[in-house]
């Protein structure tokens, strides 16, 4: 075996930016997926498990499409999940063949690297997963650890430095579909979706209209993550001050507050109170108006208003309104929660724009 | 100790920027503290000698080598000293988990 790598040159240094890049676009992707390719790799990975290629490989538009599926479907004719078969799952991978080609700290370097890109895009993935829980299934579906082992492949392999059959067919698949189930008798993958919408914080989200569609139409619905009825993020005008204040079910009563006057410069909790009767808790020049609005059978509704520290361009200043913790008593602390700062910690500020 | 505000972003002073924070890239040449999600505005320092790093926790922290300018589209600009600083975005509570400021 040939002496291991002890540092990388320009080349794979740029192959390693590029591949953590595909690690971060990857659950946000809505490229359509290269099925033959995918079904190529099911296929390999079959094989080199020593299990005869499943006779059928379905592709469905949407997991939900899938999931309904797997719900009806005999669990004789799908086989077992064979998901635990694959050897190279990531940990095994991962220090395994590959790494006995380079040092520990290049080692440490590629695997930090593509962990950050993942750990940063993780709640985009967990968003888009977690709701199929809804559908209680009999199994999850497969990619999570696997893309990056797939990466890392992708990454050691464009080096030059390891070309094995195993994490290559695993590669296919990762990269050319979305969700995938492998039974005994049939794999099931699902294809990308056509929409899909995120937060600064990586989260689905979307101002207006659906976060995720999928290619049969079926649509998802995000507030920041928060998983949201299509009835309600399709209809914002039906959330007026009547519908809020007669709706019982406090979960649906927080999730219409949070969509109320959506898209609108003030909207949410803030926009809420700002409409109703709400009480004046504190008022300071300096920090802003405190409101207060109580809510039958839930917590109160407490919001800071705060004008901008800069001048608009037509003279005027902005005005925010900030939903605070419903304990905030001053508008001082509660200006201060909204930076993670107490309030005798904020009062010090020496300037605001 | 400096501690200002620039719309949904704040920067305090702090002694020394924690060890295991690690250098966050430049975007465009430009050392982004926060985009704005709704507008595509961002707070923004052009000084070559800033560097802005994350901690694992998720907190970043801003080492500015020369006094710097924070600039933004809608907010007059800061004028921040040569130091190391904390960052902090600013947040709106959500009973069921806190989310951040973005304008």
């Amino acid at each position: 075996m040939s002496k291991p790598i002890e540092s990388l040159n320009i080349h794979q240094r740029w192959l390693l930016r590029s591949i953590a890049e595909r690690i971060r676009s990857f659950p946000l992707s809505t490229a359509p997926a290269n099925r033959a390719l995918a079904e190529e790799g099911i296929r390999q990975i079959y094989d080199q498990i020593g299990m005869t290629p499943p006779s059928t490989i379905m592709w469905f538009d949407s997991p939900i499409g899938a999931a309904n599926f797997l719900l009806k479907v005999p669990k004789i004719k799908l086989g077992r999940n064979i998901e635990d078969l694959i050897p190279w799952r990531f940990a095994a991978w991962e220090s395994g063949q590959i790494y006995c080609h380079v040092s520990n700290l290049i080692a440490a370097e590629v695997s930090d690297l593509f962990q950050t890109a993942w750990a940063e895009v993780t709640p985009a993935f967990i968003n888009k997963y977690i709701w199929l829980q809804d559908w209680r299934f009999r199994s999850d579906p497969v990619s999570f650890e696997f893309v990056l082992a797939a990466a890392q492949y992708e990454f050691f392999r464009n080096c030059g430095l390891a070309e094995t059959p195993s994490a290559q067919a695993l590669s296919k698949v990762v990269w050319n579909s979305d969700y995938w189930w492998p039974f005994a008798n049939v794999a099931i993958l699902v294809d990308r979706p056509t929409v899909i919408r995120w937060d600064q914080s990586w989260r689905l989200h979307a101002e207006s209209g659906p976060a995720v569609q999928y290619r049969d139409s079926t649509c998802l619905y995000f507030d920041h993550g928060r998983r949201i009825p299509g009835n309600i993020a399709e209809r914002p005008e039906e959330i007026t001050l009547e519908r809020i204040n007669t709706e019982r079910n406090v979960e649906i009563r927080r999730i219409i507050i949070n969509q109320y006057k959506r898209g609108e410069e003030i909207s949410g909790a803030g926009r809420f109170v700002r409409d109703s009767n709400s009480r004046i808790l504190d008022h300071d020049e300096k920090w802003g108006t405190l409101h207060r609005l109580k809510i039958p059978d839930d917590e109160p509704v407490v919001v800071l208003q705060v004008i901008n520290g800069s001048r608009e361009p037509d003279g005027t200043f902005k005005q925010y309104w900030l939903r605070v913790p419903p304990d905030m008593t001053t508008a001082l602390d509660a200006v201060a929660w909204t930076y993670g700062l107490t309030g005798v910690e904020y009062e010090k500020i020496q300037g605001r724009t | 100790m400096f501690l200002k505000a620039q719309g949904d972003v704040l920067i305090r002073q702090v002694a020394v920027i924690p060890g295991d924070a690690k250098p966050v890239e430049r975007d465009k040449g430009r050392v982004i503290l926060a985009y704005g999600e709704v507008t595509g505005h961002a707070h923004a320092i052009n000084a070559k000698l800033a560097q802005l790093f994350l901690a694992p926790a998720g907190q970043h922290y801003l080492l500015a080598d020369e006094p710097v300018d924070l600039v933004h589209e809608e907010h007059e600009t800061i004028r921040i000293p040569q130091g190391t600083y904390e960052i902090l975005h600013q947040r709106e509570y959500d009973p069921e988990n806190a989310r951040f400021v973005q304008d």
